[in-house]
């Protein structure tokens, strides 16, 4: 049909135009197939990984060993599996290395690779005597290969291959850490015979041990954890969820789902805004024609069908492409999302319904749209079609008799004159300096966090040391306190509850409201607060662990500390909460190592390795804000462009009477293009309040796993920074319009008479 | 020395079957102050020979020089230069901006003049006091023709050309604005060369000059009428 073939022919003539709806397109498929795909790899891979290799459910530790008897029965009244872990850390050098006895009901072992070669498929394995397994990270940053002799303790093993255990996923060493340390940090599976071995071999080494359990029935939760509570008063408890060891890649795979198809719904709504636009501007331009084609005995449908392929080109295109770019950047996206846990193989798992739907969507959208505009356009009658001439200004007539420089009201009336034009360019330009900025508002709140919040999250103190169970005593250069964590209904975010004595001086505690604290009230940490949304006053309810009492308590004042999710109070207070004696603590602030048996510490934080692992996390996000910071320069270039575009077609008759009248290329650009230059800090402060909050959004996301609340932080170097990238981008945007104004041709578009 | 010499320029659009030689050989003189009007039917090849003293299109061969500066071998930035410095265009089309006032629109000119008359007292003379703060959509075919002389003239240019200025007007404004032009070039000295394929109009001019098929076939100098005399 000769109709189709002048949308074809159109594409040269409306170039910016599919550029901008395919590179947009392109990118938001792009976006939505890595995501999906990417999301869809981490899930099942976690699946396989939890439900192949039998992956606690939950953990604990108690003070005293539970029983053969108390195990069995257990199993047998809640219908659950249950199993000690044993371990031992192994310092060498600056190295640890965590050497588990293999388990056989809870948290199985999967060796993915031996001399004899690799598996792909997640299956439990037994370990052989003599032969250690540890992660295949470590193995490669510490040159270690699969037959080298490692000395553990004093014994001699041979690293027998590469494993991972399901709840080591995320290799950390303590769980304050968010990201594992894969240089100094390994864990190492052996035999039960061995692990016994390697503990005779060598007296300094501690046999540590805690609980995993997996429940079969979850109305037996509860039950089971009051029985245990009853029985032997364990000291931690840790749901898996709350584990990040286990829950940082499925809480990825979540996050990543509804993160990234929000940006290219965002995408896609701007796509669908400038076809739109384009295509009603093409559809006046052409009114005659189609009036003339309607006159002739076109169908409005035929004529419909002709436009559609206007839009359907660049989404077809773009589609397309973002399905071809989608796989490779899947890869990548996968690589990136697993680069962050030990190594292990896994397959990215493409599925064809998502392709489909990516590829789809786009299409459906901009036809949808299509049919929208042209049937609003194309109703109109023949007659009164070919009566519109093309180029039809409608001029608004303001600052009539205002003296103000013609440039200044020239721009004004260009501006009014075609608001949709305008209406277009603030969302793009807004659009395009939102994704800028977002990057840079992310890493200025993160670098916040890490400079300014960090430092002073303990206090005075240096050293946390978590013991496994309560005691009592004194503890040289240390303050005890009570330690424990509650959930609070309705979220799944838990906090911990601290009980200090009237005379600590290292915890932190100075109120916001510069209020000083009265002992035995209750006090809240302003990174909990914000979470759970709570202010001085409010009552706060809270639910015990392990026997599931609830507590409500007010909170008199917030206390300034954005790092750590807190409630202080007196020890007598929390000692009755807990239900311990006020005498009895379970950990231990200090300024430098306190001298506490290693059998009876759970863990140890130390400020310097915290901050270390939150510096390595914002390292990782660095390839996500670059990749957001090309798109957004990217899609503003081609914006300025298209809009650059419109304008000068617009102005062509003015252009070229301006060349008649004796003004220089770079003068005309200056009145023709100056509309833009006004918009442009426009568009880009109003992009700041939205950045804010789309910044707030991902912190909050960001919150969920590593514990900090990081409050949105812009600093104004960076808002002036992005803002040059901005205007960087937008003069590079105008060379290539300066070139299509050059091109106007004097004697051509002043023959065109009205 | 001449003002204005034409020397064997010819200009031709399209190739092959479609090939035009809109100009063919053409030679010219015009002196300071003289007004030529250019007689021809349409399609004779009158703008096209308009626009290449004016430097809006290049010639295939020959040269026109303007005040001994030889446009034909000036480069862009130069022929806007000439254009800025030396020339009033008025065209049928008027050519306004539309998103500007009359006074603006002569102020897009002032602006860059050298030495501007004063744009609200030409206004006066050219009878749009009264519509200063209009816009041409506002206006009649004659004032705008009007504004838009009062923007090519507002730089006091040494050359004003006009291309069938008054091809879109009735005969009231016709009259009107042959007069003015006719009062610039004796206030001012300014060379006009004006295009149109109207006879009359032959009548106001100093120099008459007929082409036909792009060659000139008529050039003679001769005594000129007042425009209340020219019969329209
Ligand atoms: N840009 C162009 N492309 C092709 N032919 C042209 C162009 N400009 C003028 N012509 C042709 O040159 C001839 C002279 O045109 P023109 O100078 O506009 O005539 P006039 O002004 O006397 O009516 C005409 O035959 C016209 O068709
Ligand atoms: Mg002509």
């Amino acid at each position: 049909m000769t109709l189709g073939r002048k949308a074809f022919r159109s594409v040269r003539k409306n170039l910016s135009f599919y550029l901008v709806t395919c590179f947009l397109t392109v990118v938001a498929v792009t976006m939505l197939v890595g995501a999906l795909t990417t999301a869809n790899t981490l899930g099942q891979s976690c699946e396989e990984i939890y439900g192949n290799l039998c992956v606690e459910d939950a953990q604990f530790a108690t003070g005293q060993k539970i029983s053969y008897e108390d195990l069995l029965r257990y199993e047998d009244d809640f219908d659950l599996l249950l199993e000690e872990q044993k371990y031992t850390d192994i310092t060498i050098g600056d190295n640890i290395i965590r050497v588990f006895s293999a388990s056989s009901k809870v948290n199985l072992t999967w060796i993915f690779e031996t001399k004899d070669g690799k598996s792909t498929e997640v299956t439990p394995s037994s370990a052989t005597d003599d032969v250690v397994y540890i992660c295949k990270k470590y193995a490669g940053y510490n040159n270690l290969s699969i037959g080298d002799e490692v000395v553990i303790g004093n014994e001699k093993l041979t690293i027998g291959g590469y494993a991972l255990r399901p709840d080591y996923l995320n290799t950390l060493k303590d769980l304050t850490e968010t990201i594992g340390d894969y240089y100094h940090f390994t864990t190492a599976v052996v035999s039960d015979d061995t692990y016994e071995k390697i503990l005779k071999s060598d007296m300094t080494l501690t046999d540590n041990t805690y609980y995993s359990v997996i429940f079969y029935d979850s109305n037996n939760i509860n039950p089971f954890r009051q029985t245990l509570y009853a029985d032997y008063r364990p000291v931690e408890y840790f749901n898996s969820d709350a584990n990040s060891r286990i829950s940082t890649l499925r809480g990825e795979a979540v996050m990543l789902k509804e993160e990234f198809s929000s940006y290219s719904i965002i995408l896609f709504a701007l796509v669908m805004v400038i076809v739109a636009f384009m295509l009603s501007r093409i559809i006046d331009g052409e009114s005659v024609n189609i009036g003339t084609l309607k006159a002739l005995g076109y169908k409005e449908s035929e004529l419909n069908r002709h436009y559609v392929l206007y839009a359907l080109i660049p989404s077809v295109i773009g589609s397309l492409g973002g399905i071809l770019a989608g796989i490779p950047f899947s890869r990548a996206f996968c690589a990136f999302f697993y680069g962050d846990v030990d190594s292990f193989p896994y397959s990215v798992r493409y599925k064809i319904i998502y392709m489909v739907v990516a590829f789809i969507l786009p299409i459906i959208f901009n036809i949808m749209v299509t049919v929208i505009v042209t049937s609003v356009l194309l109703r109109k009658d023949a007659s009164m079609l070919m009566k519109k001439g093309k180029n039809v200004k409608t001029v608004r007539k303001l600052f009539r008799g205002s003296g103000l420089r013609f440039k200044t009201v020239y721009m004004f009336r260009v501006l009014i004159g075609n608001p949709v034009r305008t209406l277009v360019f603030i969302i793009g330009m807004t659009v395009a300096s939102m994704i800028i900025l977002l990057g840079g508002m992310c890493q200025d709140s993160q670098r916040n966090v890490l400079e300014n919040v960090l430092p002073d999250m303990m206090g005075d103190a240096r050293y946390e040391t978590g013991l496994k169970t309560f005691r009592t005593g004194e503890v040289e250069n240390g303050q005890t306190l009570i330690d424990v964590m509650f959930e609070v209904p309705g979220t799944s975010v838990a906090f911990n509850l601290i009980g200090y004595d009237k005379d600590n001086t290292l915890l932190k505690r100075e109120s916001l409201s510069g209020n000083p604290l009265t002992y035995g009230e209750y006090y809240m940490t302003s990174g909990a607060a914000k979470y759970y949304g709570i202010s001085a006053g409010d009552d706060f309810t809270f639910i015990h662990r392990i026997t599931g009492v609830e507590t409500t308590i007010t909170i008199s004042d917030i206390i300034d500390n954005d790092a750590l999710r807190l409630v202080l109070t007196s020890k007598e207070n929390a000692a009755r909460i807990v239900g311990v004696s006020p005498d009895e603590y379970n950990n231990i602030l200090s300024a430098v190592p306190v001298d506490v048996p290693a059998k009876d510490i759970l863990k140890i934080a130390d400020f310097d390795s915290y901050r270390d692992s939150f510096e390595q996390a914002l390292a990782t996000t660095k390839v996500v804000y670059a990749i957001l910071l090309t798109v957004g320069i990217i899609v503003c270039i081609l914006m300025v462009n298209l809009l650059s575009g419109m304008l000068i077609d617009e102005n062509e008759r003015n252009i070229s009477m301006l060349k008649v009248l004796g003004y220089h290329g770079s003068e005309i650009r200056q009145i023709i293009l100056r509309p833009n230059h006004l918009l442009l800090p426009c568009c880009y402060i109003l992009a700041i309040p939205i950045t804010i909050y789309m910044t707030k959004l991902m912190m909050l996301g960001s919150t969920e796993h590593s514990g900090v609340y990081i409050d949105v932080v812009v600093k104004p170097v960076t808002l002036i920074m992005y803002f040059f990238i901005v205007v960087g981008a937008y003069i590079v945007s105008l060379y290539f319009g300066s070139r299509k104004l050059d091109r106007v041709d004097m004697v051509e578009s002043l023959k065109q008479e009205d | 020395m001449e003002h204005i010499t034409i020397r064997n320029i010819s200009r031709g659009y399209g190739q092959g079957e479609s090939a035009v030689k809109a100009l063919d050989d053409v030679s010219l003189d015009i002196s300071k102050g003289e007004v030529c009007v250019i007689l021809g039917p349409s399609g004779s090849g009158k703008s096209t020979l308009l626009n290449m003293i004016g430097g809006l299109d290049r010639v295939d061969s020959g040269s026109i020089t303007v005040d001994g500066l030889e446009i034909t071998a000036l480069n862009k930035k130069q022929l806007t230069d000439y254009r800025r410095e030396k020339l009033g265009m008025v065209f049928q089309a008027y050519n306004l901006i539309p998103e500007l006032n009359v006074i603006e629109n002569v102020r897009v000119v002032k602006d860059i003049a050298k030495e501007p008359l004063d744009e609200t007292e030409l206004l006066h003379v050219l009878g749009l006091e009264k519509h200063m703060t209009h816009f041409p959509s506002e206006l009649s075919g004659g004032q705008q023709q009007r504004c838009s002389i009062a923007r090519a003239i507002v730089k006091n240019p040494a050359l004003l050309l006009c291309d069938e200025l008054t091809g879109a007007l009735d005969s009231a404004s016709t009259r009107e604005v042959l007069k003015v032009l006719q009062a610039i070039n004796e206030r001012y000295n300014t060379t006009i060369i004006m295009i149109t394929h109207d006879e009359r109009i032959s009548g106001m001019a100093d120099r008459l000059v007929r082409i036909r098929d792009g060659r000139v076939v008529e050039n003679t100098v001769k005594t000129k009428l007042k425009a209340e005399e020219l019969g329209i």
